[in-house]
């Protein structure tokens, strides 16, 4: 797959996201791939199983920068919800956000493994 | 080409450190670190060539509120801008950032163009700023230099006018000096003791510098009243008690300096160092505290270096001898508490203005 119609289907806007990377797609789509390897997502996980919600926060706001510097916006508004849950203190809504950014993560996960 | 040229970029992403620094790699020298303490380490080793810190607000060990809280207290927030990269938006942290004195906060994701016209705008601001505090600095070293050359070279004017019209009177330049530190003595030891005499450091300094001006009136008195070796008639006598007047009347014609402090202590002396406590001195026969205390300490200061030095009229007497003769009353009344105090003094004032042999009389 090219990174043009990875772009199609993660909904990304490719020419702010490709300036971020000194406008060198090679060193984007090095970055790109690397965030399969993140661990970040595997922490917030963890920290939903065991409710624990300061971590939640926590990864879920390190989860946005990463997803909002990658261009990959639909994860950083999934993380951003997942984030003013925990603050504003509405805990029963935490999982189904999770749900729903789970779905997404998987897409994209699944997508960038098909990059070229 | 100076070494302050350093950006730092702290964040524990990986990702986010490239995104940064790729906006700077090609114009600055970029170091990065992925936590706070780090980035505190980086700061205090680097602070002298650092331009600019990018700070992520929430990392491991030691988050970006932290390290700001850091730079606070190592005073490194006044020299070096810090911005808050952060995806969060939240206004208690951005008010929290900017109270801890954060430039800017950018927000991810980041738009390269706008950071880095950002970011270069501040940098080029801190260091006009840098450029202009160091000039205001080496002004600020030339004005203190040249406010001491002026207060030398007006003392020194003094001086020699001084000097000039006690030759007049047959003194060598000494008793100008004399009379400046025996003056400035006197008052170091009763500053705070007595009444109406609290003084600080300069003014001491300001009122010994007017004392040596006490005699300028004298420039008027005809020379044979001046150097008469034998006792004055009353009406030589009542001649030469003008010359309190007459100096009052010589520094009236310098009217560019009346309001500074020193005019007025001179020309307060001037009129009053023959005044004397019970009020039987000249020229207004001024009593007690009507006669200012910088004037009685010349009055004193004066009497004691007449009694000790050798004059056309009289030869030296011994210090224990003048003592004794100003404690008796003999040279006139002066205030009983400097009096007192003066008892507990005297014995310094010998070793220090007794022990150089008096210059002999030019005249002679």
């Amino acid at each position: 797959m090219e990174l043009k119609d990875l772009a199609v289907i993660l909904d990304m806007d490719l020419i702010s996201s490709v300036e971020r990377f000194g406008n060198n797609e090679m060193i984007f789509k090095k970055f790109l791939k690397k965030f399969s390897e993140d661990k970040t997502y595997g922490i917030l996980c963890e920290a939903i199983e065991n409710k624990d919600y300061e971590n939640i926060e926590k990864s879920a706001h390190t989860l946005k920068g990463i997803s909002a510097n990658l261009g990959l916006t639909n994860l950083q508004e999934c993380s951003n919800e997942i984030v003013w849950a925990v603050r504003n203190k509405e805990f029963d809504n935490i999982y189904s956000l999770f749900d729903n950014l789970k779905n997404n993560y998987d897409i994209i996960i699944k997508n960038l493994s098909e990059l070229d | 080409m100076s070494s302050k040229n350093k950006i730092l970029v702290v964040d524990d992403s990986q990702l986010n450190r490239f995104v940064i620094s790729e906006i700077f790699r090609y114009d600055y020298t970029i170091i990065e670190a992925e936590n706070g303490k780090e980035a505190l380490d980086i700061i205090k080793k680097y602070n002298q060539d650092m331009v600019a810190v990018f700070l992520d607000v929430l990392m491991p060990v030691m988050n970006g509120i932290e390290v700001m809280e850091e730079m606070n207290k190592l005073g490194f927030v006044k020299t070096i801008p810090v911005f808050f990269i952060t995806a969060d938006d939240s206004k208690d942290m951005m008010k929290k950032g900017y109270d801890l004195g954060v430039v800017d906060i950018i927000r991810k994701p980041i738009t390269p163009y706008f950071v880095k016209r950002r970011i270069n705008n501040i940098i080029e601001l801190y260091s006009a700023r840098e450029r202009l505090m160091e000039v205001v600095k080496i002004q600020e070293k030339e004005i203190v230099n040249k406010c001491e050359e002026i207060a030398n070279l007006n003392y020194s004017i003094i001086e020699t006018l001084s000097t000039a019209i006690e030759f007049r009177d047959c003194e060598s330049g000494e008793h100008v000096h004399r009379i400046h530190d025996i003056t400035a003595f006197i008052l170091n030891k009763i500053n705070g003791k007595i009444k109406n005499a609290n003084f600080s450091e300069e003014t001491i300094e300001e009122i010994a510098t007017a004392s040596i001006m006490h005699d300028v009136g004298k420039i008027a008195i005809p020379d044979a009243i001046l150097n008469k070796p034998g006792k004055l008639t009353k009406e030589e006598y009542d001649l030469m008690k003008q010359h309190t007047i007459k100096g009052c009347k010589l520094l009236e014609r310098i009217p560019q300096y009346r309001t500074h402090s020193l005019y007025m202590y001179a020309y307060d002396i001037c009129r009053h160092h023959h005044e004397r406590w019970d009020g039987k001195g000249y020229p207004d026969g001024l009593r007690g505290n009507q006669i200012s205390i910088w004037a009685q300490v010349v009055s004193l200061a004066d009497v004691y270096d007449a009694l000790t030095a050798e004059r056309v009229y009289k030869k030296a007497f011994d210090h224990e001898k003048a003592i004794d003769m100003i404690i008796k009353g003999e040279c006139g009344v002066f205030n009983p508490e400097i009096i007192e105090l003066m008892k507990s003094f005297e014995k310094e004032m010998k070793e220090k203005f007794i022990k150089k042999k008096q210059n002999p009389s030019i005249c002679n």
